[in-house]
């Protein structure tokens, strides 16, 4: 059946068309959704929510410009990943900044009040790794990093991308190809977390 | 990659079966090997991104009143104009952009009707002068001459 003529498609025509109750059913049913993939990314409990109102209101103030070319949810999660990725990149940036405006011994002083298990080499591993691969994403188009999103960590089937995009199989496989091949040339230019250690112990 | 791989990796990837033909060509071609090896590797990374059912959290009630707070904050932002455009705020760009070309275009086109007039009657000048023809012959000299004289008087 065509995307436009199932009940989800009448609504988002009524939510383009400016009809808030629509809008408000469209959030309320990806809301969660939405949440979970954020959190995935980000994992700060304490900015999911402003990152999800912020991609709710992205989707308010641009689905009239929404095609029908891939399903809702396929739409909310490209622009989802993109808000997340966009955040993390602005905290680096504010990081960074604050960080400038410190003297040495202050820098030492912050670090040095920061929660202990922060310090446990376990976390440090799982901070480097999660920075490792969020470097690694950086390095991929937004419609590349959605796509591998929905393959490795949703666990979309190759089938079931080509429906959501409406592409044919072998285009999502060659876009995959493409995507994950930057992500090795660009494994290969930074070095991965773990390796260096267990090499040098 | 040989497409003896690439035909299935998204399969080998996922951790589903693969055909004879794969594992076969894998022990055969080092470099397919070595290739998918690393977008082995690769594809564990992002597993990071997985969230374990415990882990998950749900949205708090109420939330979609923040939603249309934050939407209304936006809405008085002047710049939300210009980072959401729709198809009425292209309409005015392409509007005003045509508006621009004509304005342009008769400038130009005025510019050049007066350079073609000033080339004109610089060619009529030089004509009237005949700078071409030189002006050495006894004839002209004379002539210059009775000029000169006739000024004198």
């Amino acid at each position: 059946m065509d995307y436009q003529n199932t009940q989800e498609g009448a609504l988002v025509r009524r939510a383009q068309s400016g009809d808030e109750t629509a809008f408000r059913e469209l959030v309320e049913k990806y809301q969660s959704k939405v949440f979970s993939i954020i959190h995935g990314i980000v994992r700060q409990r304490n900015d999911v929510e402003d990152i999800a109102q912020q991609v709710f209101a992205k989707v308010f103030f641009s689905i009239r410009n929404f095609d029908f070319r891939s399903s809702l949810i396929t739409w909310i999660y490209k622009i989802t990943v993109n808000e997340c990725f966009d955040y993390l990149r602005k905290k680096k940036v504010r990081k960074l900044v604050y960080e400038s405006d410190l003297s040495e011994d202050e820098v030492r002083r912050v670090e040095n009040t920061e929660p202990s298990v922060d310090r446990q080499p376990s976390a440090d591993a799982t901070l480097a790794r999660r920075d490792y691969v969020l470097k690694l994403m950086s390095r991929v188009s937004e419609e590349e990093r959605a796509l591998l999103m929905l393959k490795e960590v949703e666990g979309y089937s190759v089938e079931e991308l080509a429906e959501m995009m409406s592409m044919n199989e072998n285009t999502i496989k060659v876009k995959l190809f493409r995507a994950r091949q930057k992500l090795v040339k660009a494994s290969q230019r930074l070095e991965r977390p773990g390796l260096v250690s267990s090499e040098q112990g | 990659m040989h497409d003896e791989i690439l035909n299935e990796l998204e399969q080998y990837l996922s951790g589903e079966p693969v055909s004879r033909l794969f594992t076969q060509h894998l022990k055969v071609c080092p470099p397919c090997a070595r290739e998918t090896n690393e977008m082995e590797q690769v594809s564990e990374s992002l597993h990071s991104f997985r969230l374990e059912e415990t882990e998950a959290i749900q949205p708090p009630s109420g939330f979609y009143a923040k939603v249309a707070r934050a939407i209304e904050t936006e809405q008085k932002s002047p710049l939300w104009g210009l980072f959401a455009p729709d198809l009425q705020f292209f309409r005015k760009v392409a509007f005003a952009s045509l508006m621009l070309l004509a304005v342009l275009g008769s400038y130009l086109v005025s510019r050049e009707s007066d350079y073609a007039n000033a080339m004109a009657l610089e060619q009529a000048t030089l004509t009237e002068h005949n700078v071409s023809v030189p002006h050495d012959s006894p004839a002209d000299r004379d002539h210059i001459l009775v000029t000169l004289a006739a000024y004198e008087h």
